[in-house]
């Protein structure tokens, strides 16, 4: 019996719906609209911090970069390497060469790899360092009849033909790698023999990272800097929520149309108490009209709502998309179509349609709940 | 509430209404469904390609943004230190989405002139 109540009342609530279709169409649309713009910038800061965080779960638990009064400065490789070595509590110690160079198509970032084993497996097939005179590029980079020119200041370039390409899921950490042999890259980032642009760390416990670092800096005879892998995961956090915090004076409007639309339900559904009185009048239950005007509601409120998420989500997780890269992190030509993980994303869109569906229901619940507490007889006399 | 029921269909638009709600119903659980799939299958999938560069090239960040930027150094880069001078750069290094406007960009080839 209940059963068929409730079916009565929702058909009668989807021919409320079609009574008003433009008041309904618009309702809809806005609400779609408010939730996928909410849901694209919440659902962008959230994927992106998450991602890099994941991704830079594989990178080495600490940097260590020599500085001098200019910036930084190159590291003699074996004395850093043996200096670190000697600190207790330290896994592992690797110079690194790599830094940004120029090429014919703007910056890139060069990096010395070492030959030997494959280094990444793409359909089983596993891509090798490049030997020298060679490059392996990553999935953003055009080289000119498979070769690529990379510049050492005005003067000196040099040339690699193109040995082998990084598949273009990798491009969120390698869009614009050039992976050269390490003496290679040593030449073009203009590096003395036997020195490093830094050294990669990795310590036994992760945890100790952070108390190890003044160790590790004291260790060595010159000035350093210190990151660790923590510090530079929450790099990716930070920029990008002060973005999305530039992004969400834009979300004011959306708020905005929000409570207006919660104002403009309320004034609508209040001046519906005739009719409540009426159904009162042929006998409906207060719980009767406050289903029916819930069920109006979200006949309109969940599909629009789910579309506006479903938009945002497509937006952000979309695999290769690149419209953050090219309004947000500052590419301006051939942006990384990225690949972000939507570990999480079902909580933060559960949130959002919460948002934004709880103000608009109580909206057209509390109103009718307030006219079916009142007498039948004084409602059908007020509308008159 | 039968006399909902017993209204003649020309009268009351009951099957449009129903028509209506039967698609709200399919279309949200249809979105639904394909955002909860997505996110559950695809969950760790598109960190696993980069994850093995990174751990194979020992790289320290990601290319979120354009190389040379204050973001692909670790530990950013030490005040004072403007990578606009760094002569292995090209001029369009410096980071423009820190700017608002594009059009606000100071002209780099100016400020290195001076």
């Amino acid at each position: 019996m209940k059963g068929l109540r409730i079916d009565g009342i929702l058909l009668w609530a989807s021919r409320e719906v079609l009574r008003r279709p433009g008041d309904a169409l618009l309702t809809g649309v806005c609400l779609a609209l408010t939730t996928a713009m909410l849901a694209t910038v919440l659902l962008l800061s959230q994927a992106v911090a998450d991602t890099a965080g994941r991704i830079l779960s594989a990178a080495p638990s600490l940097i260590i970069r020599r500085i001098n009064a200019g910036g930084w400065a190159p590291m003699p490789a074996d004395e850093g390497v043996l200096r670190i070595r000697a600190v207790p509590g330290v896994l592992s110690v690797a110079p690194r060469i790599w830094g940004a160079a120029r090429s014919e198509k703007g910056t890139v970032t060069v990096v010395g790899a070492k030959t030997g084993a494959g280094f990444v497996q793409r359909e089983g097939k596993a891509i090798h360092p490049p030997g020298v005179g060679q490059a392996v590029v990553g999935p953003g980079i055009e080289g000119a009849g498979g070769r690529i020119r990379l510049f050492l200041g005005a003067a000196d370039s040099f040339s690699f033909s193109i040995f082998g390409r990084l598949p273009g899921e990798t491009a969120v950490a390698a869009h614009d790698l050039v992976i050269l042999e390490p003496g290679d890259a040593a030449r073009v980032l203009g590096l003395p023999p036997g020195f490093a642009s830094d050294l990669a760390v990795d310590v036994f416990h992760e945890e100790e990272a952070e108390a190890l670092a003044p160790e590790l800096a004291e260790a060595l005879p010159w000035p350093v800097h210190i990151t660790t892998r923590a510090e530079a995961a929450k790099q990716y956090a930070g920029p990008v929520l002060r973005r999305g915090s530039l992004a969400a004076i834009a979300l004011f409007p959306a708020v905005s149309a929000v409570l207006l639309l919660v104002v403009l339900t309320v004034r609508e559904r209040a001046s519906r108490s005739r009719t409540v009185g009426l159904f009162k009048a042929l006998g409906w239950q207060t719980a009767d009209v406050v289903l029916l005007h819930l069920l109006e509601s979200a006949v309109i409120g969940f599909p629009a709502v789910l579309l506006g998420l479903a938009a945002g989500y497509g937006l952000v997780f979309f695999p290769g998309v690149s419209w953050p890269s090219r309004l947000l992190f500052g590419w301006q030509q051939a942006p990384p179509g990225i690949s972000l993980d939507p570990v999480g994303a079902l909580a933060v869109l559960v949130e959002i349609g919460a948002l934004i569906l709880l103000p608009y229901l109580a909206a057209a619940a509390l109103p009718s709940l307030r006219a079916s507490l009142a007498d039948p007889q004084d409602l059908l006399e007020e509308g008159r | 509430m039968s006399s909902l029921t017993a209204m003649s269909p020309l009268q009351d638009r009951l099957d449009a209404a129903r028509l209506l709600f039967r698609a709200a119903l399919v279309f949200s659980l249809a979105a639904a469904a394909a955002m909860g799939a997505d996110a559950v299958l695809r969950a760790g999938v598109p960190v696993q390609a980069p994850k093995t560069v990174v751990g194979a090239l020992r790289l320290s960040s990601l290319a979120l943004v354009p190389s040379g930027r204050p973001l692909r150094l670790p530990g950013k880069v030490r005040k004072g230190v403007d990578l606009r001078y760094d002569f292995r750069l090209s001029p369009a290094a410096p980071d423009p989405a820190d700017l608002l406007l594009p059009k606000n960009q100071p002209d780099f080839s100016q400020r290195k002139a001076r």
